[in-house]
Parts: C-alpha cells; structure tokens; sequence
C-alpha cells in the first residue's frame, strides 16, 4: 500500500519519502508509481488557533447557521501556523467533519482516512501570511484562492453537527506546506481536483481539531 | 533497499485499489443525528495518548518509543438496527493516513475491548490489515522532531452480520464494503495526540 512508504519515510527515518505517491493516491490516482521520491527534513511544522484549543470545544459563533437548525453567525475561526518546512512557497488549508456525510462519509472513499465532509477549500497562501484572523475565511482575500467545499462553496462552512448527538463531532483542519507558487493554481478547486495538483509539492501536514455539540 | 522496493510495489498496488475504488457522491445534507459516543480510558479525546501505546523500538524501529499496547475503547447508544461494529485508527498528519488498526465484525453485544485486546486475535473481532500489513495493533511512530500528530479512532455502526465480512481487508476495501452498499448506520470519532518525547 502506498502507506506504507509513507510509514517508513516519516516515521522510521525522519524524512518523507515517497510523498509524491501519498499526495497521488490521495486523489486516486492509478499511476502513482511515477513519484519521484523526496527527501525533506521535518521542522515541528504546526497549526493552532486562539479560537479554541486543539481537541477542544469550538465556540458556537464558528457553527453554520439556520439550514443547521443552529443559530450560528458562521465566522471562521482564528489560525496560526509555525515552522514550515524548508522550501515551502505556499500553504492549501482543508477542513473536513470526521463525523460528516450523515455517518456516510460522503468523500471518505476519495481521501483515504476517514474525513466524512469537506467544509472549505483553500490555496493559494502565500508563505508570508502564518495566521487568518477570525472572519478572515468569509470573504474573499488576497492571502488565499477559494476552492470549493461539498457545497460549492469557497469561503468558511461552519461546523452541522445534528442535534441530540451525545458526542461532539470532531473536526479537522489540514494546513498543507507546499513547493508551488502561491497564483500556480486557477481559483475554484475541489477537494480532489486541490489534491491531485499538489501531487508531488506537498512538503509537509499540521493538523488541528475541533470539536463542536449541537446545543 | 528492500524495504523501499517493496514499498514502490506497494504503491503500485495501492494506487490502483485506489483507483478502482473511486466514487464521487454529492448529496448528504447535514451530519447524522446519533446518541453514539466513544470514550478511553486509556486517553481522554483531544489528548494525548500514553507511551505504552506508542510502537515498540525495535532496530528496525529505532524512532518508536513505547510498548505497544493497544488502548481501551468503549461505546455506547448505538443507531437501532446496528449489528456489528469496525474500528480504525488513522494517523491524520499522514496525508493518506498511516493505518494503525482495521477491524471489523465486532458483535453488536460487544461494545468495549480492555488495553491489549487488539494485540492478538479474540472471537470478538474480524482483523482487517493496517499499513504494515499488520492484522492488529499498530502503535504510533512519529518521527523526531515533529508537532504532535493526531490519531483518530473511528467506531463505526453497520448493519452487516458480524461474519458478513472476510478477514484481512485494508481500510480503502472496508471502506467501500461499508460505504457503498449503505451499511454504514453512523461512526463516531474520538481522537488522540501523539508526540515522540524528545
């Protein structure tokens, strides 16, 4: 499985070899034998937010809003990230509901670990922005290309968990390091289509979770 | 050397499993409504997970620090109609996940494994086989040097009798078995960090 080079380039050498292959298969794509294979040094590259913290609760004002049968103002929550790796020209930002897909997981097929929706697509960061304020995903930006969610959308999707839900739903945003230059994608991207552009240009992945109940 | 040409095979392989197993579906709404909830005791969701979960060194492994013991899961209100259970644990800094555990046709009257339970093979589950190939309990291994990376444990309701499914099915075949033919009644996450302590 391509996983496995993955495992034995991160977690047993310290490197990333063979990301090419992991970004390609990502996208399902056939021909992943092709990568070329990388040697990256990790950094600690991270991604947090003031928000909230990481595995915790996010606050009500980031929830989507009456489709939902939430009252949420849907405003995006504050990111920062730090120490990207060697050679990173632009960063792609993904959220996507572990839960989502009514249970289904709508795109989990495409993206082989598990995130059922996918909430927002982003690109295009330039590597000398490291955090988004708060409401900073609503409109468009200079600091980033819009892709577009499940919905079509290309700004910020706040969290649906349903409610009555005993757990809250977990939500993970995916801040990608990559080699491209920050105008090398066109706007309007999928999830899938995002992925299969990087194929071979992702340098390195933070990830940070949040949780959301459904009052 | 081997052992990357091995891993070359396998992305070969992989790639097309991928490939054949591409859908593409638009539809769902909102997130299913569910009293499902899991819980640790091992580890509470959103922290860390103990070191004693964590790959064991080994010289093969010289990054893995702990002992390799899988943690403790249970859960709880389940949808109506669930008959068996799958779990998998995923590594989500990994792009494409780095597979610690895929196990499945765990009987609906099963609703807990004890610390070790998915360290060797028991009536109460059907392995599936994770990135190494492994049929159980993969810890985790991050590299040095890194923030912590996040592990998702993802309880899974079917509607599948608990022998419906044949052993040794990766997470991508699992996926779709559930998936495809709607067998999936709801999943439910719970998430633990792990860090290489330096």
């Amino acid at each position: 499985m391509s996983k496995i080079t993955v495992v034995v380039g991160l977690q047993d050498r310290g490197r990333v070899v063979g990301f090419t292959g992991v970004v390609a298969a990502l996208a399902c794509i056939a021909s992943l034998a092709s990568g070329a294979e990388q040697t990256t040094r990790l950094t600690g590259f991270m991604l947090s937010s003031a928000s909230f913290k990481d595995g915790g609760l996010m606050p009500t004002r980031h929830a989507a809003g009456p489709p939902c049968g939430l009252n949420g103002p849907n405003i995006s929550p504050q990111l920062a990230w730090t120490n990207p790796p060697a050679g990173t020209k632009s960063y792609a930002l993904i959220e996507t509901s572990e839960e989502g897909g009514a249970g289904l997981g709508t795109w989990r097929n495409n993206y082989s670990h598990g995130v059922g929706d996918v909430n927002l697509v982003v690109y295009g960061i330039p590597v000398s922005a490291n955090a988004f304020v708060e409401g900073e995903l609503n409109q468009p930006s200079p600091n980033y290309v819009s892709g577009k969610n499940r919905f079509g959308q290309g700004t910020w999707r706040g969290m649906c968990a349903p409610p009555g839900a005993s757990a809250p739903h977990h939500y993970m945003f995916k801040m990608i390091a990559t080699d491209i230059d920050p105008k090398a994608l066109p706007a309007g991207l999928s999830f899938q289509d995002l992925i299969k552009r990087l194929e071979g240009h992702a340098l390195d992945a933070a990830v940070l979770i949040g949780t959301f109940a459904n009052p | 050397m081997g052992e990357v040409r091995h891993s070359k095979f396998g992305v070969i392989i992989g790639g097309l499993i991928l490939a054949a197993s591409c859908t593409i579906e638009i539809g769902e709404a909102a997130e299913a409504p569910s009293g499902f909830v899991v819980t640790s005791t091992t580890f509470a969701d959103g922290g860390p997970l103990p070191v004693r979960t964590a790959y064991a060194r080994s010289p093969n492994f010289p990054n893995c620090v702990g002992e390799n013991v899988s943690p403790a899961l249970a859960w709880s209100k389940p949808p109506a109609g669930t008959k068996s259970y799958a779990i998998a644990m995923l590594d989500l800094e990994n792009m494409v996940g780095d597979i610690g555990l895929v196990v499945y046709g765990i009987p609906a009257n099963v609703m807990s494994f004890a610390e070790g339970e998915f360290n060797k093979a028991s009536p109460n589950f059907v392995s599936g086989v994770g990135s190494r190939e492994n049929p159980f309990w993969r810890g985790m291994c991050p590299p040095p040097g890194t923030a912590p990376h996040h592990y998702v444990f993802l309880v899974m309701a079917t509607d599948l009798d608990p022998k419906a499914l044949p052993p040794g099915l990766t997470w991508l075949e699992l996926d779709g078995r559930l998936r495809k033919d709607r067998h999936l009644k709801d999943s439910q996450a719970i998430v633990g960090t792990f860090q290489r302590p330096q």
